[in-house]
């Protein structure tokens, strides 16, 4: 039963609960302390309501203590250093990360240990008080192996861009809706030391207001020469940005400055139906630290 | 030999002066009652894992601002409170069924067929108040701070922890009486908080 709000009340009107509440805190005057002590003496029902009151108490200091999960830890860590990475200046969104740590199924990224921790976090999510989210998808859906394979032999192209928050959007959808192929290729075993093709991609058809300068690059920035040259540098990077999330094959990686300072661009498909996730990554980006410079969601059609 | 371990001030010290390891040190010391704070206010673990992201990256951002007139656990609960307001806000305009009806009725009809009580129903419930309650709730009740911290902490009187508490309760209790065996009928909707009697 509900009680009813108190209005006018007497000393014969039952107090309700939020008025017994009150009475328990000290919160009531003197007159009025004593008028529902004196209808509590009288009163089975009330007596009940506030062995009911007293009920709600034990059982909030009684909840269970509840450790922070793993994933979540790794998320905070991540988010972390990513604030403390030098030169970071973008802050990841926080719809962004959620999805990739906490959503989807860990793969590759965190190997065994991760997939270990997604179990947790499917317990924990879908065993809760009937939490909106259901412990939903394969928990160790990506094989090692097809994580693995997502990302072999990447491709890659050396547009010499300067990303800019404002020309994102005329320049991300192109690198990947040019058609496959026109781009360089530095994956695989022996990735080209240079890039013949670098000013061939499909960049330049979206990127049409990059700066003249761009025409003329032979190769990526001094700085982003090892994960240029090395394939497995550059899918540890790749690793890094999907960290706790599912292992997919970036539509697009880019060598280019970002702000004037030397990126890599690294186009995954966005969390939302029509973006498109533009990462951006500095020299030092691996595996555990992926040197974040700044993070945008893009349409993916301009 | 040994030196005793550095105090949170120290550490926020040592991060605000460019000690790129202080403040995760700081961070690793308190994660998880914030994060049962932040968990228990939201009861949704997305929902506190964005609050709490929110939270302790503006806490690092701020720390330049961070006062010293208050314990940094204080100050840290503060900042991780506050965002859990704003989680708890975005989450209420967003235009969707309330997740907690569906969730109390889950719960109630698992738990009152077994005749328990149990910390599901608990939660659900927490989860039905308005944010400043369900904030309160947890400080005192579920992590057992003194009101005076909690008042602290809010930046509000200790009677307005207080009130808030007992408010929270009395919708707890009601919705544990009406979920009791003997008692099928689901209350009546979440009325809008009377602000107005507030002690301050």
């Amino acid at each position: 039963m509900t009680s009813e709000p108190p209005t006018g009340w007497g000393a014969s009107a039952h107090p309700g609960f939020e008025r017994l509440a009150e009475l328990d805190e000290g919160l009531l005057d003197p007159d009025e302390t004593t008028q529902t002590q004196a209808h509590l003496a009288g009163c089975a029902q009330c007596r009940d309501q506030q062995a009911q009151l007293q009920r709600a108490t034990t059982l909030l200091a009684q909840l269970p203590p509840e450790p922070m999960p793993a994933a979540v830890a790794a998320r905070l860590d991540a988010a972390l250093s990513a604030a403390a990475a030098p030169g970071s200046t973008t802050i990841v969104p926080l719809d962004a990360r959620r999805s990739r740590w906490l959503s989807k199924p860990m793969a590759a990224g965190l190997g065994v240990a991760a997939a270990a921790v997604a179990v947790v976090v499917a317990l924990t999510v879908g065993g809760g008080s009937g939490s909106k989210h259901p412990a939903t998808g394969p928990v160790a859906g990506a094989s090692a192996s097809q994580a693995e394979s997502a990302l072999q032999n990447l491709t890659t192209s050396v547009s010499g861009t300067n990303y800019t928050n404002g020309n994102l959007a005329a320049t991300v959808p192109g690198l990947v809706e040019g058609p496959v192929g026109t781009s360089g290729a530095a994956g695989g075993a022996a990735p080209a030391p240079t890039a013949p093709k670098a000013n061939s991609g499909p960049h330049n058809k979206a990127g049409a207001n990059a700066p003249m300068s761009s025409a003329i690059a032979v190769g990526p920035p001094a700085a982003l020469r090892p994960l240029y040259s090395s394939p497995s540098a550059l899918r540890d990077c790749v690793r890094g940005v999907e960290a706790g999330g599912a292992t997919q094959r970036p539509l697009a990686i880019d060598f280019a400055t970002y702000l004037g300072k030397p990126a890599v661009l690294i186009v995954l498909p966005g969390l939302s139906a029509g973006n498109l996730d533009a990462w951006f990554v500095g020299p030092a980006c691996n595996a555990t630290d992926v040197h974040l410079l700044g993070y945008k969601a893009v349409p993916a059609s301009s | 030999m040994t030196e005793s371990p550095p105090t949170d001030r120290d550490l926020l010290t040592r991060h605000t002066g460019g000690d790129r390891d202080a403040f995760a040190e700081l961070v690793q010391r308190h994660r998880d009652r914030l994060w049962r704070v932040a968990l228990r206010s939201l009861g949704d673990p997305e929902d506190a894992a964005d609050a709490l992201q929110d939270a302790l990256l503006s806490a690092y951002r701020g720390a330049a601002g961070y006062r010293g007139d208050a314990q940094v656990t204080t100050w840290l609960h503060r900042i991780v409170v506050n965002a859990c307001l704003d989680v708890a806000r975005r989450r209420a305009a967003r235009p969707t069924t309330p997740l907690s009806e569906t969730a109390m009725e889950q719960t109630s009809a698992v738990d009152v067929l077994a005749g328990r009580e149990t910390s599901a129903m608990i939660l659900a419930a927490l989860r039905e108040l308005p944010p400043e309650q369900a904030a309160a709730i947890v400080l005192v009740d579920v992590e057992g701070y003194p009101v005076a911290d909690v008042a602290a902490i809010l930046e509000v009187p200790t009677g307005t922890v207080k009130s808030r508490c007992a408010r929270g309760r009395a919708r707890l209790a009601e919705r544990l009486h009406d979920l009791a065996p003997g008692n099928p009928l689901p209350g009546p909707p979440v009325q809008p908080q009377r602000e107005d009697r507030e002690t301050t």
